[in-house]
């Protein structure tokens, strides 16, 4: 079978070459390779690098990178976590851990908290999040987790669990490979493989022309090293400029399915943390009075509160309510910049608040033996 | 299973160790089990269609061989007939009745009739526009006289079923690869060094330029209302270097795939965008398909040998089909219109030129420059037709381009930073005219060039594999 004129090859193939085969060559050039990768390894995890390449995207969102970031910023500095923050934007903005310390080194307590809230987690994620993030990188004694009454519900707020489950870590948590380990343990460590997405990401930044239109709500507003992340401005000022118009206070039900589905989650979490010999705290997060404006709406609250209390009775764990079953102990506009974040001001208050509910509760609980 | 997934890789690798360890015979045999895992593992319910396609044409190339060691002409032509009914059958039914059915439909309706057409919703089998190409090659070569068949179906079906181009080329002809499967094998260090850098760009023209250029041009094709003519001509610009760097990656993955088993694939790209003119873009462009069209089609009508507009018509007609084949859809037709179009104008130039003995001789550097951008501009302009999937777009982007309106400047530095990467692989590609250039290099410059690829990739890699495009042709 001679070839043709019809043959496809209307370009000559090239010439093989007819070198013997040698181990040595062939080992030669990939070691040259990695060795100049462990090169740029290098200097990838050099801290000028980091912070003047964008945020890197091993997890799905840059959010969740900025606190494990700063969490592990945190355990170099101090060594252990003593108390962990977990829930939504909610504990990400009310909750202020250096307040918190200072509020409980007052009593004598030499304590680190740090916050781990995460917008848009409802409490299967944070469930998610505790399980296979928080407590086998923080190990902390304590798991705080902030919730409202809000959470209880689904809502288009809610991140996505397929979204969640895009990310390179996050989509590895639930596969049943015998490469698990190792692939998240890369994911974890290599700075290389830390930046995936990351040209794309940037290139598409200029999809209009302009740059910067895509920064998370991280990446817009300063977060302090403990992971607390202020909210401006006011209700009032927010009030004002008719930013909230769409608000309302709450009229869906205290309990149905979907409720009962967000305290299986939230009960999930505590019985995590049980098995990690983590104790767990359930705290309800005060929003604005006008949540529960309606008429019976301290009833529907003080039925609110005491479902998480039951449930914390059946589930063997503590549960704090700062308001006392009374929705109108925060009505102070100056202290929120919506119904439910609060300004700096509200989350000082709430803190102190919390650290005084809490802290009695730390004493020979703590982790002071760990260090 | 994706060309530049993990999962493929390890499939390689299996097959290689497996590969090495086996004798000429065991290879085939194992390549051939190999090759139909690989399809199956897309869609295990079409691998009965590729089995009927290879024994139809087995079949059919012994008959038709016989018949013309016989001298029975009408034997041949039987023999002919079935290989081109049985193929072209199987490809009209799975890839155009519902496309057919839908403009019947749509014609009776403009005409004022009711019909009611049968609706099937018919899944596309992968791969089945390349490898009906080639089966049908290979009877229409027999039948030519150009080729005796193959005797062993095991040779024949891993021709036909050969992993790394069956499921989107190169379409390869039987007289070039069936040789390759027939006799024994020979892989040498080179080979090994040609078929991983060979993998390695195709790796890199997919995940470090295409995919990106893809996801920012997806996002002009979805709504182009929302952006101003810089950003929409750039869209045009990223379509066309996701095509190019999406098909050509494939094309190089696939060949280095086949370097490492000791086999030859032909080069389906050639720098296409730096054609100087538009017959010369389609001797760059999808050569595997260029050139089966002009000889299974463009010159069996009659090629430029029957008159000016008998060669106008044969180009068009070839075009059109041509268009038709990468899908069933208006769109398609209209861009293979198109082009057919600009490459009857181009050869009635020629003619005009010919005729007249005209010399053209202006500066040759400026000559190739300005009929390089010029056959680039009109390329990437008739992309927008095969990309827009409905009229409505194609309108709505249209005239976003025309209006133009001001702003958006910033979106051309995505299109500098994709159009340089592409570069970087094509012009030492044309100035060596080797595209295996960088085995010319240094250890240390090449290993370099390596390591910065990797970082290139890595940083590039989407959170999910894309598929290639031409996989749903």
């Amino acid at each position: 079978m001679s070839r043709s004129s019809t043959s496809s090859f209307d370009v000559a193939a090239p010439r093989g070459r007819t070198r013997q085969f040698s181990l040595r060559r062939a080992w030669q050039f990939p070691t040259c390779v990695v060795g100049l990768l462990v090169l740029a390894e290098l200097i990838l995890r050099a801290p000028w690098t980091v912070s003047t390449l964008p945020i890197r995207t091993h997890y799905h969102e840059p959010g969740i990178v900025r606190r494990v970031e700063a969490l592990e910023r945190v355990l170099a500095e101090r060594g252990s976590i003593d108390i962990l923050f977990v829930g939504i934007s909610i504990v990400r903005c009310n909750i202020q851990p250096l307040d918190f310390d200072r509020a409980v080194l007052d009593r004598g307590l030499r304590e680190v908290s740090f916050n781990g809230g995460l917008s848009g987690l409802w409490p299967k994620a944070v469930a998610l999040y505790v399980e296979h993030l928080w407590l086998p990188k923080a190990h902390p004694a304590i798991v705080v987790q902030g919730i409202r009454f809000g959470e209880l519900h689904s809502s288009p707020r809610a991140r996505r669990e397929t979204a969640i489950m895009s990310g390179p870590i996050e989509s590895r948590w639930d596969t049943q490979r015998a490469t698990r380990a190792i692939e998240i343990g890369a994911l974890e460590r290599v700075h290389l493989l830390q930046y995936r997405g990351t040209l794309p990401r940037w290139l598409a930044s200029y999809e209009s022309g302009a740059p910067g239109q895509d920064l998370d709500d991280d990446g817009r507003v300063a977060t302090d090293a403990r992971g607390w992340t202020p909210r401006l401005p006011t209700l009032d000022v927010a009030l004002s400029r008719g930013l909230l118009k769409q608000e309302a206070p709450y009229s869906a039900p205290i309990k149905d399915a979907e409720t009962e589905a967000t305290l299986r989650s939230i009960a999930r979490t505590a019985e995590l943390c049980r098995r990690a010999h983590v104790r767990y705290v359930l705290v309800n997060v005060p929003e604005h009075a006008f949540r529960w404006s309606t008429p019976g709406g301290a009833e529907r609250y003080g039925e609110y509160i005491d479902t998480l209390r039951a449930l914390a009775a059946s589930q063997s764990f503590e549960f704090i309510d700062v308001t006392n079953r009374d929705p109108r102990r925060f009505a102070s506009d100056a202290e929120y910049s919506d119904y439910h974040h609060m300004s700096p001001a509200g989350a000082h208050r709430f803190t102190l608040m919390l650290a005084s509910e809490l802290g009695p509760r730390l004493p020979g609980t703590l982790t002071a033996g760990r260090r | 299973m994706l060309f530049h997934t993990p999962q493929y890789f390890l499939f390689l690798a299996i097959v290689l160790v497996l590969y090495f360890s086996l004798n000429h015979r065991g290879q085939n045999l194992m390549l051939l089990g190999a090759s139909v895992f690989f399809y199956a593992c897309w869609d295990y319910r079409f691998v009965s269609l590729l089995v009927a396609s290879c024994v139809l044409d087995f079949w059919a190339g012994r008959y038709i061989y016989r018949a013309r060691l016989a001298g029975d002409r009408a034997a041949m032509k039987r023999g002919l007939l079935a290989s081109l009914t049985g193929n072209l059958g199987m490809l009209g039914f799975f890839k155009y009745f519902g496309f057919f059915v839908s403009s019947a439909d749509s014609a009776l309706r403009a005409l004022g009739f009711a019909p009611s057409l049968p609706v099937l919703n018919i899944i596309l089998p992968v791969g089945i526009s390349f490898y009906t190409f080639q089966t049908l090659s290979y009877a229409i070569d027999i039948y030519r006289g150009q080729l005796d068949p193959v005797d062993r179906f095991l040779d024949f079906a891993l021709f036909v079923a050969f992993f790394p181009h069956m499921v989107a080329g190169p379409i390869m002809r039987a007289v070039d690869l069936l040789p390759q499967m027939t006799r024994p094998r020979v892989v040498t260090q080179a080979n090994l060094e040609r078929g991983l850098l060979m993998l390695g760009m195709g790796l890199f023209r997919k995940v470090a330029i295409a995919d990106p250029a893809g996801m920012l041009a997806d996002s002009y094709f979805a709504d182009p209302s929302t952006f101003s003519t810089i950003p929409l001509a750039c869209g045009l610009v990223l379509y066309g270097l996701q095509i190019y760097n999406d098909f050509a990656g494939y094309s190089d993955m696939a060949r280095g795939a086949a370097w490492l088993l000791g086999f030859d694939l032909m080069r389906n790209f050639r720098q296409p965008y730096f054609a100087k003119n538009i017959a010369d873009f389609w001797k760059r462009w999808h050569i595997s398909l260029s050139t089966w069209l002009r000889d299974y089609l463009y010159i069996p009508l009659g090629g430029n040998r029957k008159g000016p507009a008998r060669t106008t018509i044969n180009l068009m007609l070839t075009m059109l089909l041509g268009g038709l084949w990468h899908g069933a859809s208006w769109n398609f037709v209209i861009w293979g219109g198109l082009h057919g179009t600009y490459l009857a104008i181009h050869h009635t130039w020629r003619r005009w030129r010919d005729a007249r003995q005209i010399e053209w001789t202006p500066a040759p550097l400026v000559t190739r420059v300005l009929s390089t951008a010029v056959v680039y501009a009109l390329v990437t302009f008739t992309w927008l037709f095969f990309r827009a999937h409905d009229t409505g777009t194609t309108i709505a982007y249209l005239s976003g381009l025309l209006a133009l309106s001001p702003g958006g400047e910033g979106a051309l530095l995505p299109v500098f930073v994709l159009w340089g990467l592409t570069l970087a692989i094509d012009v030492p590609q044309a100035v060596t005219e080797d595209e295996l250039f960088l085995l010319r290099w240094g250890f240390m410059p090449r290993a370099a060039v390596v390591a910065t690829a990797c970082l290139v990739i890595l940083f590039s890699g989407q959170m999910r594999h894309e598929p290639f495009i031409y996989f749903q042709f």
